[in-house]
């Protein structure tokens, strides 16, 4: 399946490093990840893309960790639900997870937003992937002390894997975690 | 950005495993590319600037507090 794929300046894409970068997934620097006009932006060495969350192939799926919550799969960056929380020091479920049915190679955005109760305390939010159920692979964290609010972007491109969800903790549990998933965004590559 | 190794940590849960890189607090944001044994991550550069910046800050009060006790032992 092609990678989806839109540089933004005419000189911007070069096929020898796209082929690169799928070959090796983890073997390039991306300087920025995050929004513009309604698409998902990011910066590979100095190249800029734009992708757009309705393309996503995780567009439209089922939010298995919440049903109700349609929110981080209805190709929209701007909505979101009401905030989750916890004062777990565990890591524990948040408000969004997709399974893709088919183990495989997928990039995966994701635009959460993040605060704390207390600006002593660290809260953490993550994304977690697995290819069935059991083991679940954490494979990027953000955490903050923010108490008015911050947004994540998070880029990720995984080898192997059918699911992704969001989990959230916080440091210490005297003191509130808050997210809400804004997009997840998964494209098969 | 810069990448180091990590332990990893095998986490149980309600019949899950969560598996997770033990990553220094002061690390606020990082990317995993590879768990084998060990995890190896990537910390952002952005992170890395604010990690910069808070180390920096923890030199100035270190700096301070040599400073008051300098300036005590050669006033006493």
């Amino acid at each position: 399946m092609p990678v989806r794929l839109m540089p933004s300046a005419i000189n911007a894409i070069n096929r020898e490093q796209v082929q690169l970068w799928v070959a090796k997934p983890v073997d390039f620097n991306f300087s920025a990840v995050g929004e513009s006009e309604g698409n998902w932006r990011y910066v590979i060495e100095n190249d800029v893309y734009r992708l757009d969350p309705t393309k996503a192939d995780s567009y439209g799926k089922t939010n298995f960790i919440d049903p109700s919550r349609t929110y981080p799969f209805d190709g929209n960056l701007e909505t979101a639900g009401s905030e989750v929380e916890t004062n777990s020091t565990s890591w524990v479920d948040a408000d969004a997870g997709v399974d893709m049915s088919v183990v495989g190679r997928y990039m995966v955005l994701a635009k959460i937003g993040f605060r704390t109760s207390s600006g002593g305390s660290s809260g953490y939010v993550g994304l977690f992937v697995t290819t069935n159920f059991v083991e679940w692979v954490n494979v990027w964290i953000g955490s903050g002390t923010s108490l008015s609010g911050q947004i994540f972007y998070a880029m990720v491109k995984p080898r192997n894997i059918r699911a992704v969800k969001v989990m959230f903790r916080q440091y210490n549990s005297s003191y509130t975690t808050y997210c809400r998933t804004y997009e997840l965004s998964l494209y098969k590559v | 950005m810069a990448r180091m190794k990590v332990p990893v940590q095998r986490i149980p849960r309600d019949g899950e495993v969560l598996i997770v890189p033990q990553v220094d607090e002061s690390i606020t944001e990082f990317y995993v590319l590879n768990v084998e044994g060990e995890a190896e991550i990537e910390v952002p550069e952005s992170a890395q600037i604010e990690m910069l910046r808070n180390e920096l800050e923890n030199l100035k009060r270190r700096v301070v507090e040599i400073e008051r006790a300098v300036m005590q032992r050669a006033t006493a």
